[in-house]
């Protein structure tokens, strides 16, 4: 397997991609790694990153942007770029990302492989590089959903270095599990990219075909949930980096440092308010789930944009590549709820699409059972020619 | 907190470039607008201060398949 270089690998730094850390080695392995150790797994190396996971693009990091194997000139996705690279250039049949409003599933969707978020308090962050503590999770990028039930199976514990986790083990279905009401969601004002838009509603048809019931949700408070979800992820980084912005000044770069210290500026009413919605949109979303089994969503509204590409054009509305990549994904953070994207289609440049399964907390089986049963019946899980 | 104004006369103060001063004083006042603008009955009662994901009676479906 490969690591994503905000985890802890004895004896190696733990870079995060920032040049404040180069020399920062770690002492003992983050519990996901030494958990992957024990049941076996080689670790190759150290994965890319965009820098202390703050962006999802890949591009910005100490060691240069990563690219993505479908075509060098686009990202991979962040900020677990090259963990998805890694994978889907055939290099590891795994590797480790984490997850603040996206990360595992960006670069999972952007580079046509498979990744998924697990609930918040599933996977221990001991030992991992935080952002924001609230919204960070560790999970698995492989190449198919199978692959990726047998990662959290290892992965899933409590620990006690990490007072959030749950001691639950994760059990995976022994069968397929009998399809039943699946909710697409429409995320209302963010339009999609026609390839996109093609590719859900195909995976739709798909998904119909196999005996699950297709309903359209439209979900609204998303700009609010976009919104507080910066400002939990600002005030907690700020807090965790403020000594090392103060002691490295120029060991990150200005992008990062600005975010780091916009973060100081949020005040304690705008960060709780942000918490107190959280709760209030957790309620919302229990409702949009009540009686289907999970929510369907595109992973990402373009596929992969060029290195350098600061917007996107969506039909009809221009937004920043960053908002971009986190807009969808960041529900699933703000909600702690498990989610997966996996492969559903190439736009016609050759660059895949993916489609994110959201589903009940704890209930990481259904959404893999989802993810299976599409990807036993479809082949986008490709292999680029690099 | 402080003003737009104040945020970058303190940090241009202490050595920041006046542009990216200008930038972290802009994205705290988009933020903190931002949430501002979330209507109250979209805010919950009590902040969830210790985040932790409550495992519900529903979600039995690892051992029922």
């Amino acid at each position: 397997v490969a690591v994503k270089d905000n985890c802890d690998l004895a004896g190696h730094p733990t870079t995060g991609a920032c040049g404040a850390f180069r020399n920062a080695v770690a002492e003992r392995d983050a519990t996901c790694i030494s958990r992957l150790k024990d049941a076996g797994a080689i670790v190759l190396g150290k994965t890319n990153m965009h820098e202390l996971a703050y962006g999802g693009t890949g591009a910005l990091s100490d060691f240069g942007p990563a690219r993505n194997p479908w075509n060098r000139e686009h990202i991979a996705g962040g900020s677990s770029s090259g963990s998805g690279a890694a994978v889907a250039a055939g290099c590891v049949p795994a590797a480790l990302g984490s997850d603040t409003g996206g990360s595992i599933r960006i670069p999972a969707a952007a580079c046509g492989v498979t990744g998924l978020k697990p609930t918040f308090g599933r996977v221990s962050k001991a030992g991992v590089m935080p952002l924001g503590w609230s919204l960070d999770h560790v999970g698995p990028i492989t190449r198919t959903a199978c692959d990726a039930a047998i990662l959290l199976k290892v992965l899933a514990s409590g620990d006690a270095r990490d007072p959030t986790t749950v001691a639950s083990p994760f059990t995976d279905t022994a069968k397929p599990m009998d399809p039943g009401i699946l909710r697409v969601a429409e995320v209302a004002g963010f339009p999609l990219d026609p390839a996109v838009a093609r590719a859900l509603d195909a995976a739709a048809v798909t998904l119909a075909d196999l005996g699950y019931k297709i309903e359209p949700i439209r979900l609204e408070a998303s700009d609010h949930a976009h919104v507080a979800w910066q400002a939990i992820m600002f005030a907690e980084a700020a807090s965790a980096y403020a000594g090392d912005l103060a002691a490295a000044f120029d060991g990150f770069t200005p992008d990062v440092r600005v975010q780091l210290e916009a973060g100081q500026h949020i005040s304690a009413r705008t960060y709780l308010d942000a918490q107190r919605f959280r709760v209030a949109y957790g309620d919302i979303f229990n409702q949009k789930i009540a009686g289907a089994q999970a929510i369907l969503m595109p992973s990402l509204p373009v596929p992969a944009p060029r290195l350098g590409q600061d917007h996107v054009d969506l039909p009809g509305k221009r937004v920043t590549t960053q908002d971009a990549m986190t807009f969808t994904n960041l529900t699933a953070n703000m909600l702690g709820w498990p989610a997966i994207s996996v492969p559903c289609g190439f736009s016609d440049a050759g660059l895949p699409v993916g489609l994110s399964v959201l589903g009940r907390p704890f209930d990481e089986a259904t959404v893999l059972a989802v993810a299976k049963a599409y990807q036993a019946h479809t082949d986008w899980v490709r292999a680029p020619s690099v | 907190m402080q003003s737009r104004k104040g945020i970058i006369q303190t940090l241009t103060s202490s050595g920041w470039r006046k542009e990216e001063a200008h930038s972290v004083a802009n994205l705290a006042a988009d933020i903190s607008t931002g949430v501002a603008k979330i209507p109250e009955q979209l805010l919950a009662t009590e902040p969830r201060m210790t985040f932790k994901v409550q495992r519900p009676p529903s979600a039995g479906s690892e051992a029922s398949c």
